[in-house]
């Protein structure tokens, strides 16, 4: 029974064309003005490669995170273990030291990535002699691969004759960190570096967030007698807010998956102290051969960075400047 | 300054105003000094690619740094254009990739943006949080079951292996739904009262409009996807369908031990092109990121 | 609501129809490949002498492979043969591992390792060529009674086909300039002093590395005992090995972990000893092939070799060095005669095309040509190398090479080694305590991975 039958019947009949005619559903094939499944074709092409790309091996890796495969064995060799390796997982304190460095690496290093890219960003926005080359010297560290990256700043860095070190002595420390030698400062290495390749993108896109905000909230901020720090925390910042958000979660969801970095500058170390959970999952996999086990970090991995970027997201809502 | 023939009488605004032309220009320059010694430090690891990329493998690593090399030797480069397995196959290999990625990526995100954004049916939110969501994902969970997929679908070892995955991009989708979804609504709707289809509609008001986006993503586009690694290692192994990354890798020996000279002289030359492509659409680039409007 | 249930259950529809066509392809993905791994090729598509082959090996083709499979195809028009180049790091190994075993057409493939043969060999992707090789007089000598390569359960599922024993290689006009003589059955003490007073003489450091009496004092299978049952780490030779690296650490006679962490040098050395930094190391032939290349690596002084030094003066000890470069076929070819032709190629005439490489056969090693030498030092071989004393140096029977046997988690051990020995060599740990927790966490993997 379509919904004017069901209307009209309901109504009854005769009177109802003495009275105002009621607003008449329109057929639900024309809701918005456009049938309901123009929408769907729309996105037929995304919905169709995330579907073969992403849920298909999705799902076989979920499926390989309960058991036991070694790869090499072919799908003969897969045997269902259930939960065992999320239960081994659990009792591993290696994957809880990789979960905290990960934790460390993809917490303090997006927080300072961002908040140097839009230092630069701002800076960057001013007037000042060849800006548009200066923008792409920073961009710049964005495009390198790892191997020439990675090179250089293990040079960079190097305790003794690294150029870092040298300026550090040369301003009065006496022992400089010894960086990539050491456990504590290894990691830490990874996140300045980090730092390196990222600022410069989020500056870019921090300037164009800039060039887009109104000029008369500066102008009102101004006549209010608002200082130039003042106008930076009530205009500038909650106007980079949404643009910032994006760039957390992003870059969060980013680093927690990093891995060729590490593996190229430090394989884990020295010791552990650079086994970030990605690098854990790929010792164990491609080192171990023990895929399921790696699947099994995966998904943790997965399940862990979904909760993080809920709660960035929460966190933002209505600090905006537009919200 | 010319000599002025009716001179005023210094009144204090006009002179204020030429103090602080000055002081404006003092400050331009000063600032540029400042960010450029900043920009001397991100530029030290390219300045030392550089160099190291045309010294002689021995003299690399030689303590203290040597800026400018000495000996200064083109072999590297030469062996790398122009020697056995030059790069000019990788690059055209790169090249195709790159370029069948940006445009079929557009095609795929600029659609599904518009869907999003402009558009309206049910589910739309959790769908697109769950697409979202997708990106969560760590490519290495993905590496393994999408090597057996590629061979089942017989897709393995050709470089759609390395296009097609690259195709829905939540980034580049959730950048053009904000774009669209900022665009008014009136203009859709006047033309769907005066009775156009939705893909006109689509087609020649919006889509218009992204245009400048368009170009902004086609750069980010370029950039992620020039430097691919792992997949291609994984995908490829016909070395006449190597890209730029996994060519570097024929300087690496079965024992571990790198070429770094040759190594380093391709990765500037691979370098070359994203520069260039940034350079020149930089303005275009900015101008559009920030009519991202992200609100 | 009528409406409103039917459009949920619509898109509800469309995410189930989603979720069953994701998973149907998954099935159809996992479903059977060709056939299965552990049989033998059923039938052979050609013979000995027809055949198409492709082979995977982790030597760059301009290094040798592509010379030798066109001269092979030279030799054998009917037999067609491609070479797939695979980068041997972790993510190319196990690439190898998934084309086997997915099915791509594979027929003869390189591994560059005992664990890589071991896992291969048991998952069955190879195939036992133990009859194959008990027949032929070549190769007889793999399946002889006391083995001298790697057998899995038993049977011969590969054929290494480079000898790779380990050696001293020394910069000889720095030890001329300086007077510093060293004999030929020089013992681990000897090294050290060598070292120090090539620090004296002028290098930054003397050598790159250190000896080890560990593995030297033991054999191939020194990281297990009880038949593999348990780690080995508290044998008294391995604390010696790691106060000697301390103690050369210590007075300069080698670099530092620290340095070595700090640039990065792993997979550097030879720059490093071509440009002068230090004087001597411990490889294999891999060094003369960088010494060769004036163009990358131009130097101007002459290497010599000696033998790996003893760990105690007069008694026996063992090379740590190993047969490498297992050549196996695949358990799926459809061409294992053709497969069988080629591998008896590779081992014998074809030999002398991997030289150019560093890669000496075990016929070459028996029987040196004069082709042998040529590639393997180079047109400048007497500016650069002192023939001779190679000669003494490698071809040796005396101390014999090292044959690994046991794999139980060797991956597992040998990077809790590594990771153990750094942090000892960066002071971070003091020897016992890290021999301690070398011996408890290699049992534990031990008994994880049995």
């Amino acid at each position: 029974m379509t919904v004017t039958e069901a209307v009209t019947t309901q109504a009854g009949r005769a009177s109802r064309s003495a009275r105002l005619p009621t607003p008449r559903r329109k057929p639900r094939a024309l809701v918005n003005g456009y049938r309901w499944w123009i929408p769907w074709l729309f996105l037929t092409p995304t919905i169709v490669a995330v579907a073969v790309f992403l849920i298909v091996p999705l799902f076989a890796g979920l499926f390989i995170a309960f058991t036991d495969w070694n790869v090499v064995s072919g799908i003969e060799g897969i045997r269902w273990v259930g939960a065992a390796n999320f239960q081994e997982l659990i009792g591993d304190p290696k994957f809880w030291s990789s979960l905290g460095r990960t934790l460390f690496y993809a917490g303090v290093g997006t927080p300072l990535t961002v908040a140097v890219g839009v230092a630069l960003g701002i800076a960057l926005n001013r007037p000042m002699p060849a800006r548009g080359l200066l923008r792409a010297i920073f961009f710049l560290p964005s495009l390198v691969n790892t191997v020439a990256a990675g090179t250089v700043w293990l040079l960079l860095l190097h305790p003794t004759s690294g150029l870092v070190n040298d300026t550090l002595r040369a301003i009065g420390l006496s022992e400089p960190p010894k960086w990539f030698v050491s456990q504590e400062w290894a990691l830490p290495a990874i996140v300045l570096m980090s730092v390196w390749i990222g600022a410069g993108y989020v500056a870019v896109l921090v300037i164009a967030a800039l060039q887009d905000m109104p000029e008369e909230l500066y102008e009102a901020a101004t006549l209010d007698g608002a200082g130039a720090l003042r106008k930076f925390t009530t205009v500038t910042l909650p106007g980079l807010v949404p643009m910032l958000t994006f760039l957390l979660i992003t870059s969060f969801i980013g680093r927690s998956q990093s891995f060729g970095l590490i593996q190229f500058m430090t394989s884990g170390g020295p010791g552990e102290s650079t086994t970030v959970l990605s690098y854990y999952m790929y010792e164990v996999g491609f080192h171990s051969y023990r895929f399921g086990y790696a699947a099994a970090i995966g998904v943790m991995s997965m399940l862990g960075v979904l909760v993080m970027s809920v709660a960035l997201f929460r966190l933002q809502r209505g600090r905006g400047l537009y919200t | 300054m010319s000599t002025e023939i009716i001179e005023a009488p210094l009144v204090s605004p006009r002179a204020g105003y030429l103090r602080r032309k000055r002081r404006e220009r003092v400050v331009w320059w000063l600032t540029g000094l400042i960010m450029a010694m900043i920009a001397m430090l991100f530029l030290t690891p390219f300045l030392w690619m550089v160099s190291s990329s045309l010294k002689n493998n021995v003299d690399i690593f030689e303590i203290p740094l040597r800026w400018i090399p000495d000996p200064m030797v083109w072999s590297n480069y030469i062996s790398v254009w122009f020697g056995e397995r030059s790069m000019v196959r990788y690059f055209s290999n790169s090249t195709i990739v790159v370029i069948a990625t940006i445009i079929g990526q557009l095609v795929v995100v600029t659609l599904a943006g518009y869907a999003f954004g402009q558009l309206k049916f049910k589910g739309q939110h959790v769908l697109f949080l769950a697409f979202l969501a997708t990106s969560m994902v760590p490519g290495q969970l993905l590496l393994v079951p999408r090597f057996m997929f590629f061979r089942q679908i017989g897709l393995y070892d050709t470089l759609w292996a390395l296009i097609l995955p690259g195709l829905a991009s939540v980034f580049s989708t959730f950048l053009l739904r904000q774009h669209f979804a900022s665009a008014p609504r009136e203009l859709g709707e006047a033309a769907r009262i005066d009775g156009a289809s939705e893909w006109r509609i689509f087609f020649h008001i919006y889509l218009p409009l992204a245009r400048p986006m368009l170009a902004a993503l086609a750069i980010l586009i370029f950039d992620a996807t020039w430097n691919d690694y792992e997949s291609a290692l994984i995908m490829i192994t016909d070395e006449s369908k190597f890209t730029i990354p996994l060519g570097l890798t024929r300087f690496m020996s079965e024992d571990g031990t790198v070429s770094l000279g040759p190594a380093l002289a391709g990765s500037v030359s691979s370098l070359i092109p994203v520069l260039i492509v940034f350079l020149i659409f930089q303005r275009q680039f900015m101008h559009s990121m920030s009519r991202a409007g992200l609100r | 609501m009528v409406s409103n249930n039917t459009r949920i259950s619509r898109r509800g529809l469309l995410i189930g129809g989603l979720g069953l066509a994701a998973t149907t392809t998954l099935l159809a993905a996992c479903g059977p490949t060709e056939g299965t791994g552990g049989k033998p090729a059923a039938t052979d598509k050609g013979t000995e002498d027809e055949g198409t082959l492709v082979v995977w090996g982790g030597v760059a083709p301009e290094m040798g492979p592509q010379a030798l499979i066109d001269a092979f195809m030279k030799k054998y028009p009917k037999i067609k043969v491609e070479y797939v180049r695979f980068v041997n790091n972790a993510e190319g190994i196990l690439k190898l591992d998934t084309a086997l075993q997915g099915g791509v057409p594979i027929d003869v493939f390189f591994s560059y390792g005992t664990v890589d043969v071991a896992r291969r060999s048991a998952a069955g992707l190879a195939l036992d060529l133990t009859k194959l090789a008990g027949k032929d007089d070549q190769f007889k000598s793999f399946v002889q009674k006391k083995p001298i390569s790697t057998l899995v359960d038993g049977k011969l599922f590969s054929i290494p086909t480079s000898m790779y024993p380990n050696y001293v290689a020394l910069n000889e006009d720095a030890l001329d300039k300086a007077g510093i003589d060293v004999p030929f059955d020089w013992t681990i003490d000897d090294y050290h002093k060598v070292a120090k007073a090539m620090k004296k003489a002028g290098f930054d450091v003397g050598a790159y590395n250190a000896p080890k009496p560990f593995p030297a004092t033991l054999g191939g299978d020194y990281l297990y005992k009880d038949g593999g049952k348990k780690s080995n780490f508290d044998h008294p030779s391995y604390e010696d090995e790691l106060d000697l690296v301390l103690a050369m650490e210590d007075d300069g006679s080698i670099f530092t972990q620290e340095r070595i962490t700090a640039e990065g040098i792993g997979g550097y050395a030879q720059n490093y000893f071509l440009n002068g930094t230090f004087g001597m190391m411990i490889d294999g032939n891999n060094v003369i092939r960088y010494a060769k290349n004036l163009n990358e690596y131009p130097h101007d002084f002459r290497v010599t070799f000696r033998p790996y030094p003893a760990p105690r003066a007069g008694q026996p000890y063992f090379n740590p060095g190993v047969r490498g470069d297992d050549v196996q076929i695949s358990a799926k070819t459809q061409y294992p005669g053709a497969a069988w032709t080629f591998v008896k190629f590779w081992m014998g005439e074809g030999a002398d095309h991997m030289t150019t490489a560093g890669k000496v056969s075990p016929d070459q090693f028996a029987n040196p040509s004069e082709k042998m030498y040529e590639n393997l030092f180079g047109p400048d071989r007497d500016k650069l190398f002192d023939v001779d004393a190679f000669d003494k140096t490698f071809f040796t029977d005396e101390p014999p090479m090292s044959v690994r046997a046991i794999t139980t988690a060797y991956t597992e051990i040998s990077t809790l080694k590594s990771q153990i020995e750094g942090e000892v060599r960066l002071r971070t740990k003091s020897v016992s305590d890290g021999i301690a927790e070398l011996i408890q966490k290699s049992d534990e993997a031990i008994a994880k991975a049995s």
